[in-house]
């Protein structure tokens, strides 16, 4: 496993393609809760979460990481010149899920914790309270993201991959049933938002480990079928 | 059998614009030494190649290594688009294909020296031609200690660097079974012991290398006329002519194992020969042969 994290390694710390727009997601969450901070908001860390960061921030980060981890390509292709080595395909597909499960999921903890502590105001609930609950919900909402999309990324040549981030944003409406399928709705309602089809928290984030799960088994399915 | 496969049949991506691939119930048996499958990328045979590697889905019964499922390590594809790791550089990919298939490191100069390909050692993946990937593909195939089922598409084309002919003697030498895919029944006869043709998806066995390549072509510096006189009644057609250089190409037919009859006939004269090749038939010929049983 070790050798097969290698190449998403490299494609993502030597590509300047793919970690320009990461950081340009990092920049857009981070000045937005500076900006948050000097308006003087009571309840800037709540504003700044449920809406830049959730809304735009965290998908797009997510879309980023797995397009730069998968090398622009989709889920299967992308890991051919592994197999050309001698990898076994599922492992080597397994290999690069986990690494953009792991990548997307810790850079959204960690740009959801920064804006959180940037951002808090004094309405909010204690900064000692919220900082973990931001980064345990941030790195779920990352992690479900990122398997989310290379689910659509091990769909043909990858190219649905942008069909699920369009998808997602025209589904995950917190009122409507559909939303139920996807991250958006359930993302919203766990940072503050309305309620993913009258749905309670709890059973959102349980909703949102479920979609992790059954996203990332769909993906590695697709993407080890020989 | 290193290779046994059983009445398989596979169906290749749908690709825009281009014709679906099939295999049609393919029995094909490969053991040590150099197999040749003779049929074109639309007759199947990187289909084939996929199949035998484990990396695409088929219908009857498949056996590699001894395996129905897995041993991934043990085998190498060369493919005809050949694709690498594309954020490394080459010596970093030597490494990866050393850790994954889990045996020692070594430089990356040593392994490509194989294919006369050492320069290649510091470039990027992404700066290489399709060729030059095919080259290092190769090169690392033929130089691990872990690979025993050697795949390769056009053995002999589409390669940066390596002279063919070098390339034909280190597939030649190799241990452990290779089967290559080509289009050219020349490269066939020239690299393989073993041959079949696909053609549209069917495979035949062919039953030896004279279907192949029925003639032999030797150009001789000297003593020219003693090694005509020599080829003995094995040869039922020799056909010779003068080169500028004074050389003369001598062109061999005959029933028998050509050969061995040319090389009896060269020790026995102490012709100074320049080049003995087998002269092959169109592969649509060979597609046709009666003498191919099914």
């Amino acid at each position: 496993m070790n050798a097969l994290v290698r190449l998403p390694l490299a494609r993502l710390g030597r590509t300047r393609r793919a970690w320009l727009p990461i950081l340009g997601w990092i920049a857009l969450g981070l000045a937005t809760a500076v900006v948050t901070r000097r308006t003087g908001f009571g309840t800037g860390a709540d504003h700044t979460l449920r809406g830049t960061f959730a809304f735009v921030v965290l998908p797009l980060l997510s879309f980023t990481v797995v397009s730069a981890v998968l090398g622009g390509m989709g889920l299967r292709p992308s890991v051919r010149g592994l197999v050309a080595l001698g990898a076994a395909p599922r492992r080597a597909v397994l290999a690069e899920l986990a690494f953009a499960v792991v990548v997307a999921g810790g850079l959204a903890a960690i740009v959801g914790a920064l804006v959180c502590m940037i951002a808090h105001g004094p309405a909010d609930v204690p900064l000692a309270r919220d900082l973990p609950a931001t980064f345990l919900v941030s790195f779920a909402s990352g992690a479900t993201y990122a398997a989310f999309f290379a689910a659509g990324s091990a769909i043909g040549r990858g190219a649905l991959r942008g069909f699920f981030l369009v998808a997602d944003w025209l589904l995950g409406a917190p009122a409507g049933l559909l939303a139920v399928f996807v991250p958006r709705g359930h993302v919203m309602a766990l940072f503050g938002g309305g309620a993913c089809y009258a749905l309670s928290r709890t059973a959102s984030s349980l909703l949102l480990v479920v979609l992790f799960v059954v996203y990332g088994a769909l993906a590695l399915r697709l993407a080890s079928r020989r | 059998m290193t290779v046994s496969l059983v009445t398989v049949s596979a169906r290749g991506p749908a690709s825009r614009g281009r014709v679906r691939t099939i295999l049609d119930d393919v029995t094909l048996d490969a053991g040590e030494g150099v197999h040749a499958v003779l049929g074109s990328p639309a007759d199947g045979t990187g289909l084939l190649c996929e199949v035998i590697a484990g990396t695409a889905a088929h219908r009857g019964t498949r056996k590699v290594l001894g395996l129905a499922a897995g041993g991934h390590e043990r085998i190498a594809h060369v493919s005809l688009d050949a694709p690498l790791p594309e954020a490394l550089r080459i010596d970093e990919v030597c490494l990866l294909a050393a850790d994954l298939r889990g045996e020692p490191r070594v430089f990356a100069d040593e392994r490509l020296a194989v294919l006369d390909a050492s320069a290649l050692a510091r470039r990027t993946v992404k700066s290489l031609s399709v060729e030059e990937r095919r080259t290092v593909t190769l090169a690392l195939a033929l130089t691990s200690k872990k690979v025993d089922l050697l795949l390769v598409e056009e053995p002999l084309a589409a390669l940066a660097l390596a002279p063919p002919a070098k390339v034909a003697e280190a597939l030649r030498a190799r241990r452990g079974t290779a089967i290559v895919t080509t289009a050219s029944a020349r490269d066939a006869a020239l690299v393989a012991g073993t041959f079949g043709v696909l053609a549209a998806g069917k495979y035949r066995a062919l039953a030896d290398l004279r279907l192949v390549a029925p003639s032999m072509r030797i150009v001789v510096r000297d003593r020219a006329a003693a090694l005509i006189a020599a080829l003995g009644e094995e040869v039922t057609r020799v056909e010779s002519r003068m080169l500028a250089s004074g050389a003369s190409v001598i062109h061999v037919t005959g029933s028998g194992d050509l050969a061995r009859v040319v090389t009896r006939a060269v020790a026995a004269t102490d012709a100074d020969v320049e080049l003995v090749e087998p002269v092959a038939g169109p592969l649509d010929a060979l597609r046709q042969l009666p003498g191919a049983r099914a």
